[in-house]
């Protein structure tokens, strides 16, 4: 079966609510989907008006040609898989329960936030508040992984819960605010204020500036490490650290913070 | 019917049906990964009274292992969920856990699941920690060398153990010769585990005895020293018998590794001296599983 490709037929001039890709699952078949009826500005239009969709895999969905005025892509999707190719809005996989988004493009701010499961690989950067709390959450992200191959804005990842998080570019300011658990892969740099009231997890992190508050641990060794990694690299397809000369740093119990951070020696 | 000049008995052997789960574990180097194997599978023959069957299934390369380190996959077989749970996580407590640079995986998937380090991670005592990739999830326990790593479960499964056949033999040295000759043909065959030491039983059992208080007793029909007062199936020239006890996650399994061993001991020297093939069964009324020898064989 082919996927389902959804063509934007002209540049959009409002922004697009993409939530309703959730609701593919439960049309099931491609004359309701192209019939769905969709708010665009202030009117309510049928999806063919604005997309020339093709295929018939509902399950994967490709969308061509996105623009940074589409927002909520992946949006509490459970089991799609969808890939994009272009620029996306606001809130990409954001309150996503299951599934794969794979974005050749960036992302404006709240990506990934209150996410609950599934994957999500970025090929591009990301804006502010990327895995960040929801409104409607005391919890960030609840599971699940993230991948961004750029460089993601301030007031990222906050309240992590659970789930793994690999960033190669760089990170803003305020990340990794009240962190509970989870796992944080930062390869470029950090901004400032980072790990503020953060209580568990593990960091594998390259800059060095965020251990003044830890311990320097010993030279035990960590079996998990050379499994988590392996296991890492089946899931994203490309090896994330090569070297695994790491050193270990662990949290200080009387400011509460028992989290772990490996320095990557570059 | 004669099997390559091996003679094979109109019989079956009666199997039951179980439940079974695989673990992994690993450890620095093959040593100490087959010292905790040993540790784990030791009294562990019969259900009758170890609670659990198991045996070392094959040996892992670094590049079969979830945390690419040498190790050996376990099979274990019981009558029950409870017991399979209970053995399940005493034995990787007692015997994984304290090995030296050990690891435990889950091996197997399925849709039932059953807890292998969820209760052993409390070991830490609050310091253990957890991590979860894709669907499962992994507890680091701090332990002396370092840290212990499990996987939070793993599965169960339908299974089936006592799959078995009788060497009949002139005297106990070939017979013995012919049962690790079998033995070490099925040593790679995946899904089978052979239980008992060695993988062979000198004391196979009835159903019932004399004695009230006792459910199994001595199979004296096939015990040579008894041919002249008991109702024996034994013919004049055997004097020593000896079983294999197959546990398979299938009926096909077992069926391969009867056939398998059957195989080796008819192209091997020894078969001269082994009088016949025979199996272990009930009367056909208690094992859900009859292994049909001949057919096997065709």
């Amino acid at each position: 079966m082919r996927p389902l490709v959804l063509q934007l037929k002209h540049k959009l001039s409002y922004r697009l609510d993409m939530s309703f890709l959730s609701d593919f699952n439960k049309l099931k078949s491609l004359g309701k989907i192209k019939n769905k009826k969709i708010m665009y500005g202030s009117q309510e239009i049928i999806l063919k008006e604005l997309f020339n969709i093709s295929g018939s895999d509902i399950q994967n969905i490709v969308i061509k040609s996105a623009s940074n005025l589409m927002d909520n892509i992946g949006k509490n999707i459970e089991g799609l898989s969808i890939k994009i190719y272009g620029n996306v809005g606001y809130a990409f996989g954001a309150h996503m329960i299951n599934g794969k988004l794979t974005l050749h493009g960036n992302a404006l701010d709240y990506v990934a936030s209150g996410l609950r499961g599934g994957t999500i690989m970025i090929f591009g950067s990301v804006g502010n508040y990327f895995c960040a709390k929801p409104n409607t959450s005391n919890e960030g992200i609840n599971d699940g992984l993230v991948y961004v191959k750029g460089n993601v804005g301030d007031n990222s990842i906050q309240r992590m819960r659970r789930g793994v998080i690999v960033i190669e570019g760089n990170i803003g300011d305020y990340a990794c605010d009240e962190m509970i658990s989870g796992t944080v892969i930062i390869k470029g740099v950090i901004g400032n204020f980072f790990g503020k009231n953060i209580k568990r997890g593990t960091l594998f992190v390259k800059d060095k500036k965020i251990i003044k508050d830890y311990i320097r641990s010993n030279n035990a060794e960590y079996n998990f490490i050379n499994f988590y990694l392996k296991k890492l690299y089946e899931l994203i397809g490309r090896k994330i650290i090569k070297n695994n000369n790491l050193i270990r740093f662990y949290g200080n119990k009387d400011s509460n913070n028992v989290s772990e951070v490996f320095i990557i020696k570059s | 019917m004669r099997y390559n000049g091996l003679k094979i008995d109109n019989t079956f052997a009666e199997a039951f049906n179980m439940k079974a789960s695989r673990v992994i574990v690993t450890a620095d180097n093959f040593k100490w990964a087959k010292h905790a194997c040993d540790s784990f599978t030791g009294f562990a023959t019969s259900v009758i009274a170890c609670g659990v069957e198991a045996g070392i299934e094959k040996q892992l390369k670094k590049s079969e292992t979830p945390d690419g380190r040498p190790g050996y996959s376990i099979l274990l077989f019981s009558m029950s969920r409870t017991q399979l749970e209970k053995q399940l996580e005493t034995r990787v407590g007692q015997c994984i856990l304290t090995c030296p640079t050990t690891a435990i995986f889950s091996g197997i998937d399925g849709e039932d699941i059953i807890p292998l380090g969820k209760n052993i991670r409390y070991f830490g005592d609050g310091h253990q920690i957890s991590k979860k990739i894709g669907n499962k999830r992994f507890w680091r326990i701090p332990v002396m060398d370092g840290e212990f790593l499990c996987e939070e479960s793993t599965s169960r499964v339908s299974a089936i153990g006592g799959g078995n056949f009788l060497i009949l033999s002139k005297n106990r040295k070939s017979c013995l010769e012919a049962c690790e000759i079998a033995i070490k043909s099925i040593e790679h065959q995946p899904n089978v585990i052979t239980p008992f030491p060695g993988g062979v039983v000198r004391s196979g059992s009835k159903v019932g005895s004399k004695y009230k208080s006792l459910i199994a007793s001595t199979n004296d029909a096939f015990c040579p020293t008894l041919k002249s007062i008991t109702k024996s199936t034994l013919a004049h020239d055997v004097n020593c018998v000896m079983e294999i006890v197959i546990n398979g996650l299938s009926a096909a399994d077992i069926n391969i590794a009867i056939k398998k061993c059957i195989q080796s001991i008819s192209k091997s020297k020894i078969k001269k001296d082994i009088c016949s093939i025979s199996a272990g069964n009930y009367g056909g009324k208690l094992g859900q599983h009859h292994f049909k020898l001949r057919k096997i064989m065709k």
